[in-house]
């Protein structure tokens, strides 16, 4: 299986885009590109997970750690842009109420400035 | 299935447990999984199964096939079972002279449905499971979950399907059992505590109506989403615990398919079937990544 993760900048916010499919296959090598990146400066990001195509609990687990380590920081995160298949695959194992999720990119930036105040 | 050697010789097989939620007849949609991994070699090492869901979960691990399961159902889970109401019990719950209501009673009389699963597990032991079997129930008195896995099946299975106070909890050992979906009713956190590599979690899913029109109704409703609450926020925990992958399978059903709508048998083995087919891939996937690490 293969993923893409892409870092950029919004208004002094972190974007991490992350596309195609995480499974146990990867998600060990995800992890750990993921953690690298949040291993800046930044208190709060933005995951942009509009091209992500497949993930299975192990890929969850990516993300439930970097979730770990970026409020170990006092930060915060959001979602945006997520599928209704990702969706889906939150809401069976209960991470749909654990995550914030915004529908737009533009919407997590708001998200992430209140968060941010 | 084929074993794989790594370098130390070892075998690499995955554990694999199949662990099957709550939902009265409609976990008999698990029937076409079995019949996937049994198709493709793939042995299941646990079962571990919750009310409706442990039903099935032990007619399996006793050793009937997915045509047995279902004629099962068919035959013996009738509408009969859940139609003998205990009158000292309602009047009980009334307060009305002589009657009293305590922890041993429930609305309905239990025995039919115990002859019925005595007769299903000829009256045999956990001991005698050709696949390990855990099922799911909730302590009465503390409500703590606690699984069963030795003694009589039809007991235990009982006491994991018996939802009170619809039906009476079932002494065992020196604690009395009910329907274990109040505790957990999807028990992915047992598999996982035992440290299984591949878990395959069989949800159910019933679209319910937005309005209940009596009271049976509301409560009926109100249990289901509180099951439901409790199961995903039980899962997130499962998920961050675990160490390898959990296949959560979604079995959605939009048409209400109540305990004794055993005339429904091939609509709920027909959405198995057409959610199962869509799952293979990721199943076969899961044991093939854990091989894969291990050579």
């Amino acid at each position: 299986m293969k993923y893409e993760l892409k870092v950029y900048k919004i208004e002094n916010y972190t974007v991490i885009n992350i596309s195609g499919k995480i499974d146990s296959s990867n998600s060990e090598e995800a992890e750990a590109e993921l953690n690298l990146m949040l291993e800046n400066n930044d208190k709060y990001y933005i995951l942009d997970l509009c091209g992500l195509e497949y993930i299975s609990s192990a890929g969850l687990r990516v993300f439930l750690s970097a979730s770990k380590k970026i409020k170990n920081n006092k930060g915060n995160f959001v979602f945006c842009s997520v599928s209704e298949e990702i969706k889906e695959v939150f809401d069976i194992t209960g991470l749909l109420h654990v995550f914030t999720l915004c529908e737009t990119l533009d919407g997590a930036v708001e998200k992430i400035k209140s968060m941010a105040l | 299935m084929q074993l794989n050697l790594n370098d130390g010789g070892e075998p690499v097989k995955p554990k694999i447990a199949v662990v099957i939620g709550s939902g009265g007849i409609k976990p008999a949609c698990a029937i076409p999984l079995f019949e996937f991994l049994e198709t493709s070699g793939i042995n299941i090492d646990l079962l571990i199964g919750c009310s409706g869901g442990a039903i099935v979960a032990a007619m399996h691990g006793f050793g009937y096939n997915s045509a047995g399961i279902a004629d099962l159902f068919s035959n013996h889970l009738t509408k009969s079972l859940f139609s003998h109401i205990d009158y000292r019990t309602l009047l009980g719950i009334a307060k009305m002279p002589l009657c009293r209501f305590d922890k041993t009673r429930g609305i309905l009389k239990p025995q039919r449905l115990m002859d019925v699963l005595k007769k299903i597990f000829k009256n045999s032991s956990f001991e005698s499971m050709k696949i390990p079997t855990l099922v799911q129930v909730t302590d009465v008195d503390t409500g703590e979950g606690a699984l069963i896995n030795s003694g009589d099946i039809a007991s235990a299975v009982y006491a994991s399907a018996a939802q009170f106070p619809f039906f009476p909890p079932i002494k065992i050992g020196n604690r009395w059992y009910v329907d274990g979906a109040y505790s957990s009713p999807l028990p992915v956190l047992e598999a996982v505590n035992r440290s299984y590599d591949v878990i395959i979690a069989v949800a159910i899913e019933q679209q319910l109506k937005t309005e209940s029109k009596s009271f049976i109704e509301y409560l009926h409703h109100f249990i289901s989403r509180s099951y439901t609450s409790t199961q995903k926020k039980q899962m997130a925990l499962a998920i961050d615990m675990h160490h390898h992958e959990i296949v959560v399978i979604n079995m959605h059903f939009d048409e209400l398919i109540n305990m004794w709508d055993v005339d429904k048998m091939p609509v709920i083995i027909e959405t198995g079937r057409r959610i199962i087919e869509k799952k293979k891939a990721e199943i076969s996937a899961a044991i093939e990544n854990f091989k894969n690490k291990k050579r």
